[in-house]
């Protein structure tokens, strides 16, 4: 730098200095909204669903007991808000393409129960359910007797039931409700599916 | 012209000073919901930064010419930033890019249309800065010349 631009630098040092601060301040800002954004890709990558345990028992008054367990694995800096849970219990009865679906149970959370996965942790949903119903005991019976029929032998405990798991969040207070940049809202949204019949459960 | 030493350093320093703006306010424009802060998309916002940053080009240089190139240079600097600050995550994290073409598409066709604005706002920008330092130039000669 010669000794003109220096002088020029002193003479006009309050234009120069807010200039820098300027700079400094959108860099700043740049590798900050760089790192959330990076963050963020990271959690979509890391958010995941960890061990599963599931049961079914007949109770004395023949009311059939169905737990289920599902860890939420969140190792991101950012908590997931739930928006939705959603738990299916099924059993599917014939092969693909005639393939139907019973449903025995099911179980919802929405948003309005505020439920949170809090940042770098580990959240387990329980859902149980009472299937007290007679027409789908009756139907299982059936089921059963079918199977039987055909040398499977099944007990009400013992039916191949699917489990279904849908759980639909977002990431941390980022605004979500674009209506034309829908990118954005894919972006913190966390959609995790699971199902016992794919995982062999 | 010509151009001496003096000139393109600092039409440099003031090209780099300038393209922070310019790569902050395109990444925005490309994730407002994670960007701190956020002009939200607003355009008026984005011409008046655009001509904040152009300025000290007609402020510090005596030359138009030079000036408009300068807002050329750190547009062209600051988007290249703004490149690098959207692929931040595949860089950072090693998370393999599915469709890189279909994602640095979707970054151009977003943005391209923000080079005319920032270049048209640093012009704007230039032309003020250059009134500004005669004003106050106009101003400390009359001054001068009252004193006496």
């Amino acid at each position: 730098m010669t000794e003109a631009m220096a002088a020029r630098i002193k003479k006009h040092w309050v234009f120069v200095t807010l200039y820098v601060l300027l700079s400094l301040f959108f860099l700043v800002a740049a590798t900050e909204s760089a790192l959330t954004y990076s963050s963020v890709v990271n959690a979509q990558e890391q958010v995941a669903l960890g061990r599963t345990t599931h049961s079914e028992d007949v109770l004395p008054n023949g009311t059939l007991l169905i737990s289920f367990s599902m860890e939420v694995v969140n190792p991101s800096r950012f908590d997931i808000n739930v928006d939705s849970v959603s738990w299916y219990v099924k059993v599917y009865n014939g092969t693909e393409p005639h393939r139907y679906g019973m449903q025995i149970a099911v179980d919802y959370i929405g948003s309005t129960e505020g439920r949170e996965i809090a940042s770098t942790s580990t959240d387990t949903l329980y859902f149980t359910a009472h299937v007290t119903d007679s027409n789908i005991l009756s139907s299982l019976n059936e089921f059963i007797n079918y199977s039987a029929s055909k040398g499977i032998v099944y007990t009400l405990a013992t039916v191949p039931f699917v489990h279904e798991f849908d759980m639909i969040g977002h990431l941390a207070e980022f605004e979500r409700n674009y209506l034309r940049e829908r990118y954005l809202n894919d972006l913190v949204k966390i959609d995790l599916m699971h199902s016992s019949e794919g995982a062999g459960a | 012209m010509k151009v001496n030493r003096d000139d393109i350093i600092k039409m440099i320093v003031i090209a780099l000073l300038g393209s922070t703006p310019i790569a902050f306010m395109t990444f925005d424009f490309m994730f407002p919901n994670m960007s701190t802060p956020s002009l939200e998309k607003n355009m008026m916002a984005v011409l008046a930064i655009s001509t904040l940053v152009g300025l000290p080009c007609g402020y510090l240089s005596s030359r138009t010419d030079m000036a408009m190139m300068t807002v050329i240079l750190y547009t062209a600097i600051g988007y290249a930033f703004a490149v690098v600050l959207y692929s931040a995550p595949y860089l950072t994290h090693h998370i393999a890019l599915i469709l890189p073409g279909f994602y640095y598409a979707m970054f151009f066709r977003f943005t391209i249309l923000l080079l005319f604005l920032y270049i048209l706002g640093g012009f704007v920008g230039t032309v003020l800065g250059q009134w500004i330092r005669d004003s106050i130039g106009r101003e400390e000669t009359s001054l001068t010349w009252k004193d006496k």
